[in-house]
């Protein structure tokens, strides 16, 4: 049976090829699947819904250029549904160094920005180093780490958004989509325990398992899960983005995956056999 | 002129991301090209964002007239006597600094956040089975690293069974994982089939 | 003379204690004095940050830039690092981060090599789950089920023939998984609190060369 053995041992270059294959062609030739929202993504679409007008919203994007490719659409998403909301302020920041740049990406790609107020629905403040003492930092009062916003490079009180925030206790909900469950956990801890605000967030898909534990425990208030999470929420405000698009490929490759498993482990076991017999 | 610019940048984007899956094939000159560039372009940015802080953090407060500012910028500039053969120790003191407060930031928040909220979300709530669950993998887990005594008898068994609670939670991470890597490829080929026309 | 007071760890020691300590019990205290302080601190601490960056790159800088004046081996490539880490960060200084120098840098060299760094890890992980998922023992066979649950459940097309895979998914994450996840945590958490009690007491050695 050295079949056997062969199936459990096929080059890895065939994979890989096999693989690409697999992850280019749904994208050209769009298989639409049904999505159901589920609760995780229901709880994040209300929470945002039940905010009020003059409600500050304090948006922290930490996924970096790194994880945006799978993070963006979500983030994407997310500043669309705030930017529909009426008197709902946004405050942009970053921990992550190579994120400040993103947000002209996401509010570029929300179509309700166009309505939306520079310096008056909205502002980007910017990078605050020291992570971890950087969110107690600018938790504290934020004039202490930010004296002048990112886009223009103005003093921030010369804005009328700023008029009434100085620190996190001004701050209704914070969305922080992250690349590590790290920046997660430093929100929780230098700003949930101490203030009391609700998180919503976007983790590292992989770090969904974590994201659940602090989500069970009420540190975390709601979270998306996954390509599925992100393309319901698309789905929930009508957006045909990046998360839709790229779910075809989740069935293409997933159910590789699942192949390859199962062809692994009846060659192990054919294998492990013929040496018992022998 | 910009339009030209643009364009050669998205190719050498293109080039570039390609460039970084060619390390699959083999690693090659055109891989190092991008890892190199990357590795550049990182430190560069980092630079002027740390500059960009000392600015807006430092200089303005100064302009200000807030005068002890002037203390921790002479801090941060002691860093730099790590070049030097003979000042090198005086680069202790601003990573002393840095250090002593990430700590106490960090311990104020780890206490409260991951242990005692922690404990809490485990004994205070309602007694069904999967809470039951959830206390009996906490406490298993939590024997499987007491590494202070040998794990024989009913230690052993405990430890063995927070292993494979342990083993549950690898196997949340990775199947998620493997999801998670496969959108960021599915990202980076959106790009590239959007830039090459293929895509809306 | 002076320059040996600061050259003993001690005064180091007593530096990070003094601080950790303030900040520690900062959070228990509600004095509006101590908090200001503290926000001090606090922005003092970041402002270092930012000299963190500066010194990290310039450390990288030095490195290669040794490669490149002792011709060692790919000599060239830290040339070309030099080269673009000079011109980024003085096309910074003259346009600002957000010049169009700098910009294009990050947007068509950083951000794509960022993004694909981590991407390329979709190739081995599914090699990874081809060649070492195995049911050889309990503790595998658990873990390669888990696995392979979690990524049924997170394909679209088997979860419109198979509904219960989404619910048997959420009930490992949300129960046997909060439960690991949760030991690992108070554990670490346990391991985290004393090792910053060792640091306040002076007793951690290791932190400073």
């Amino acid at each position: 049976m050295g079949w056997a053995k062969k199936m459990g041992e096929i080059s890895s270059k065939w994979i890989y090829i096999l693989l690409a294959i697999l992850l280019v062609i749904p994208l050209l030739v769009p298989i639409p699947l049904p999505l159901t929202p589920s609760h995780y993504t229901m709880e994040v679409y209300e929470t945002i819904e039940s905010l009020k007008p003059g409600d500050n919203v304090l948006f922290v994007i930490d996924t970096g250029t790194s994880g945006w490719p799978a993070l963006g659409p979500g983030v994407i998403a997310l500043v669309e549904h705030l930017f529909r909301k009426d008197g709902v302020k946004v405050f942009f920041v970053e921990f992550e160094s190579t994120s400040p740049p993103l947000v002209d990406r996401a509010v570029a790609a929300a179509p309700s920005a166009s309505k939306k107020k520079y310096g008056e629905d909205w502002i980007h403040l910017g990078f605050v180093a020291g992570e971890e003492t950087g969110k107690a930092s600018f938790a504290a009062d934020i004039r202490k780490v930010i004296s002048v916003d990112y886009k223009y490079g103005k003093p921030i009180d010369e804005y009328p958004i700023m008029k009434n925030v100085k620190n996190m206790n001004d701050f209704k909900l914070i969305v922080e989509p992250t690349n590590a469950i790290t920046w997660m956990e430093q929100a929780i801890r230098q700003w949930y325990t101490p203030y009391h605000v609700p998180i919503i967030s976007i983790p590292p898909f992989l770090d969904v398992p974590w994201a659940e534990n602090y989500y069970r425990a009420g540190q975390l208030k709601a979270y998306l899960a996954g390509t599925s999470g992100l393309a319901e929420y698309e789905k929930l405000l009508g957006m045909y983005g990046d998360a839709t698009r790229g779910l075809a490929v989740m069935t293409t490759t997933h159910t590789y995956a699942i192949i390859l498993f199962v062809i692994g482990n009846i060659s192990y076991f054919l294998s492990r056999r013929k040496k018992e017999v022998k | 002129m910009t339009d030209v610019l643009t364009l050669f940048g998205t190719y050498i984007a293109i080039i570039i991301t390609l460039a970084v899956y060619s390390y699959i094939i083999k690693e090659t000159d055109l891989f190092r090209f991008a890892e190199y560039s990357f590795l550049a372009t990182s430190i560069g940015w980092a630079i002027l964002l740390g500059l960009d802080t000392i600015n807006n953090v430092g200089i303005s407060a100064i302009s200000k007239g807030r005068y002890d500012y002037i203390i921790p910028i002479i801090l941060g500039l002691l860093l730099f006597t790590r070049f030097s053969g003979k000042l090198w120790y005086l680069a202790r003191y601003p990573v002393a600094f840095i250090l002593g407060v990430g700590l106490g930031v960090f311990m104020r928040g780890q206490i409260h956040a991951m242990f005692l909220q922690q404990i809490a979300a485990t004994v205070i709530t309602p007694v069904t089975v999967d809470s039951l669950i959830i206390l009996v993998g906490v406490l298993s887990v939590l024997v499987f690293f007491y590494f202070t005594r040998e794990h024989k008898g009913a230690l052993g068994y405990v430890s063995t069974l927070g292993r494979y609670f342990l083993m549950v939670g690898f196997g949340a991470t990775f199947g998620n994982t493997v999801l998670y890597r496969i959108n960021l490829a599915v990202g980076r080929i959106i790009f590239i089939l959007r830039a090459l026309g293929l895509l809306p | 003379m002076t320059s040996e007071i600061f050259k003993r760890k001690e005064l180091v020691f007593a530096l990070i204690a003094f601080l950790g300590l303030w900040l520690f019990l900062d959070y228990s205290v509600v004095e509006p004095g101590v908090q200001s302080v503290t926000a001090d601190i606090l922005k003092w601490a970041t402002l270092l940050g930012g000299f963190m960056l500066i010194y990290g790159g310039l450390e990288a800088l030095r490195y290669h830039s040794k490669v490149v004046y002792k011709k060692q081996r790919n000599w060239y490539w830290s040339a070309y690092f030099v080269a673009i880490v000079l011109v980024y960060v003085f096309s910074g200084l003259i346009q600002g981060s957000k010049g169009m120098i700098p910009q294009w840098l990050f947007n068509n060299m950083l951000d794509p090599a960022s993004a694909t760094m981590y991407s390329i890890l979709a190739f081995y992980i599914i090699s990874a789950l081809y060649r070492t998922l195995r049911l050889r023992s309990i503790e595998l066979a658990i873990l390669s089920l888990v696995t392979i649950i979690v990524v049924a459940a997170n394909d679209p097309i088997i979860t419109i023939y198979v509904p219960q895979l989404t619910a048997v998914r959420d009930w490992f994450i949300s129960v046997p998984n909060v439960g690991a996840n949760r030991g690992f945590v108070i554990g670490a958490a346990i391991g985290a609190i004393f090792l910053g009690v060792r640091v306040f007491l002076g007793r951690e050695r290791s932190l400073v060369r």
